[in-house]
């Protein structure tokens, strides 16, 4: 999709950092303002409308969750969070809170630009389109049915409900809880179980394996992605 | 009680003399009340058979001599007979009460000396010194019945220690801490009895052993509550036997401080070791990306143009590479760091070891390179309630230990199976070189590296103890085993079963 004209707000104390994403997203056409700290950021959020924010939790003037919540109040911008490695369980709150994907640092370019074009495609609300193709997979949402490869594969409601989920938020992280909400309800929002054992399905019956997958990636400790750029590195090893 | 029984003995005497009366003669019956003082001496002391004495006298001149019951008696023969009766009962009752009182002296005797060759066999096997004074005072209450404290010199002054249960911490005052200090530095008996501080209602004899240059090196006072003892034969028998017991807390009690002192210069030793592998690793391993990192970018900067595309590529792909190892390598101090101090905090949540499995396969896709990796998951392995970063972190440094030390293209086989029970064993092996049987343990320490290993092996020395820290905190164990064949190494990570699981009904399709 083109990024031409699409303007992102950049905040994060490090002047290193503001920089090659400066540099880096430029080239890739989109407009680069940057901050260096939570009042700037919020300030030029209000003043210059982004169409994404990309935002550091771990500004040291700030807590990062609470300055989600404050730029999700002042615009309907999608957020992606940068944050440190083994801090899963912010990193799920920062996606409760209103962001709508993280990235790890130290991170690579490539995976940053994914994340950010996933998030400007994505209209979660839009009912205009009701068929998904994501390479040889195609899901037909009003006439619940899913085909790869053009077979048709059965899936039982849930598993479609979930897989239909996925592909409509395609290339975005979608976090148990939200998964468990949507499809099972509120009451279910902390049944992990329930997810292991249908995504455990749904790939088997798409022929996904988990060490190499193409459809349904594992986002460890937070939730699940479609991955919809089949070219784009594997994050690098985190250990 | 006593008085009771002489009166029952005198009784029964008297109806055994009444059943002979008629066989012997009154001189004769006085013999079976004769048994009866003997038999009260010897069981109940003097003042029993005194009055056993007495009684039996009354009664032999009330009942047995005649005129019958009347203390006057007519015949001569009798009247001798009775006075002869008294004056031997007295005398051995009193021998036989004596030799009770000396039987008894001498069980007292023997009891105390128990108690010490008793201390001197527990001394042997205290560890510590809270134990050691603990023993000590218990057995001078014992043996003496009278409290104990021990007192113990430390860098500055005394210090206070365990009591019996007959003293509190406390109760000495100051003049009586005086006195106790005046017996550690002089190395002199003081306090009651000894003409210094006599005021003082405790004892306070210097604990002492000698030193190789002869002088007497005083390691604290036994301080016993002034004795109780009547008389002065008794005094110095419980004197002779508190000198025994104090000098064989002397010997214990260096014994216990030198094993101290052993025990802290090891650990002292251990901290240092690890310390000096520390600052080794962190200066090599911190510094060998960074060498290659900046040579790499500097390049790039100075040749800039005249470089071609692929030479560009490849030396960006350097300082990436180079960077990422050196990410792995903070990120494990840190683990390390987070284990030491025992911060490792699983967040579990149910997880599908498939899923697990396939993280740390994607994660390591780069560099497994050409080594294929086998997975094998038995159908019944159920849903883990586990952390699944941690689990993640210890598979891929597992697996990436096994693709070290692999032979190439040989494969790695991972395989997962479920115990009746519920618990969980994943085993990773490699075909490589093996681990001898001695080093399976040693290999988890931290800084370890394998004794005359491929020098190609790169990695912190750290991986392995991580491995290991993770997955205790989990619940699980980790262990080496050989590999299957007899070559090879084989990891085995055993996980606890996981509590019962509620999975969704059945759904409609």
């Amino acid at each position: 999709m083109s990024a031409t004209g699409r303007r992102i707000l950049v905040v994060d104390d490090e002047p290193q950092i503001r920089k090659f994403l400066r540099i880096s997203l430029g080239a890739h056409g989109f407009e680069v303002i940057e901050a260096a700290n939570a009042a700037e950021g919020l300030a030029r959020c209000a003043r210059e409308s982004p169409d994404l924010v990309v935002l550091d939790l771990g500004l040291p003037d700030y807590d990062g969750l609470k300055l989600v919540a404050e730029i999700r109040q002042l615009s309907e911008a999608p957020i992606v969070v940068l944050s440190v490695r083994a801090n899963e369980r912010d990193k799920v709150t920062a996606l409760d809170a209103g962001a709508n994907d993280y990235v790890t640092k130290p991170f690579g370019i490539n995976e940053l630009v994914a994340r950010i074009r996933a998030a400007l495609r994505v209209q979660p609300t839009s009912t205009a389109h009701s068929v998904y193709t994501q390479g040889a997979l195609t899901l037909d949402i009003a006439r619940r049915r899913v085909t790869l490869n053009d077979t048709v594969i059965a899936l039982s409601k849930r598993e479609f409900e979930l897989l239909a989920l996925l592909v409509r938020h395609a290339g975005m992280v979608l976090t148990h809880r939200q998964l468990l909400r949507e499809i099972w309800g509120p009451e279910h929002e902390s049944d992990v179980q329930y997810l292991r054992v249908y995504v455990g399905q749904l790939r088997q019956k798409l022929g996904d394996d988990p060490s190499a997958p193409r459809f349904i990636a594992n986002e460890q400790g937070v939730g699940y992605r479609f991955i919809d750029e089949p070219g784009a590195d594997p994050p690098p090893a985190p250990h | 009680m006593a008085y009771a029984e002489a009166l029952l003995v005198v009784m029964t005497c008297g109806v055994v003399a009444e059943v002979l009366r008629g066989i012997l003669p009154t001189s004769s019956i006085t013999f079976v009340f004769l048994l009866g003082v003997l038999a009260v001496a010897v069981r109940r002391g003097l003042g029993a058979a005194l009055l056993t004495t007495v009684l039996s006298y009354g009664s032999i001149r009330f009942f047995f001599g005649a005129p019958y019951f009347d203390f006057g008696v007519s015949d001569r023969e009798t009247y001798i007979a009775v006075t002869v009766f008294l004056v031997v009962s007295l005398v051995v009752g009193t021998i036989a009460a004596r030799l009770r009182e000396q039987l008894e002296d001498a069980k007292e005797r023997a009891r105390r000396n128990s108690l010490v060759y008793d201390l001197s066999r527990r001394l042997t096997a205290v560890t510590g010194i809270d134990e050691l004074t603990r023993t000590v005072t218990e057995c001078v209450e014992e043996a003496c019945n009278r409290a104990a404290l021990i007192l113990l010199r430390t860098d500055a002054g005394l210090l206070h220690q365990s009591a019996s249960d007959g003293a509190r911490e406390g109760t000495l005052s100051t003049t009586d801490l005086a006195a106790a200090q005046a017996a550690l530095d002089g190395g002199t008996v003081t306090g009651a009895g000894s003409g210094r501080h006599e005021a003082s209602p405790w004892r306070f004899l210097p604990v002492a052993t000698a030193s190789p240059g002869g002088e007497p090196r005083v390691l604290g006072v036994l301080a016993v509550r002034r004795s109780q003892a009547r008389d002065a034969a008794k005094q110095e028998e419980e004197e002779r036997l508190l000198q025994a017991v104090r000098d064989q807390a002397a010997i214990a009690l260096e014994r216990v401080q030198l094993a101290d002192q052993r025990e802290r210069a090891r650990l002292l030793e251990e901290s240092e070791r690890l310390r000096t592998a520390l600052l080794a690793s962190v200066s090599h391993d911190l510094r060998t990306p960074l060498a290659s990192i900046i040579g790499a970018g500097s390049s790039l900067q100075a040749l800039g143009d005249a470089l071609d595309d692929s030479a560009r590529h490849e030396l960006l792909d350097t300082v990436l590479g180079e960077a990422e190892r050196l990410d792995r390598f903070v990120q494990n101090l840190l683990d390390m760091t987070r284990i030491e101090h025992g911060a490792i905090e699983p967040k579990r949540q149910w997880c599908d070891l498939r899923d697990t499995v396939g993280d740390a396969l994607r994660h390591l896709r780069r560099t497994l390179g050409a080594h294929r990796v086998v997975v094998e998951m038995s159908a019944g392995v159920p849903l883990l309630y586990t952390d699944p970063v941690l689990l993640d972190h210890v598979l891929v440094n597992l697996i990436d230990n096994a693709r070290k030390f692999s032979p190439s293209g040989a494969p790695i086989a991972l395989s997962a199976t479920a115990a009746r029970n519920g618990a969980v064993t994943i085993s990773i092996e490699d075909q490589g070189q093996g681990i001898p049987p001695a080093e399976r343990e040693r290999i988890f320490e931290m800084f370890s590296r394998l004794e005359g290993s491929d020098s190609k092996v790169t990695g912190t020395g750290l991986g392995l103890a991580i491995c290991r820290g993770f997955v205790n905190a989990l619940g699980g164990t980790l262990v080496v085993a050989e590999g299957g064949a007899g070559r090879g190494t084989r990891m085995v990570i055993t996980l606890p079963p996981s509590p019962l699981l509620e999975l969704p009904r059945g759904e409609e399709a």
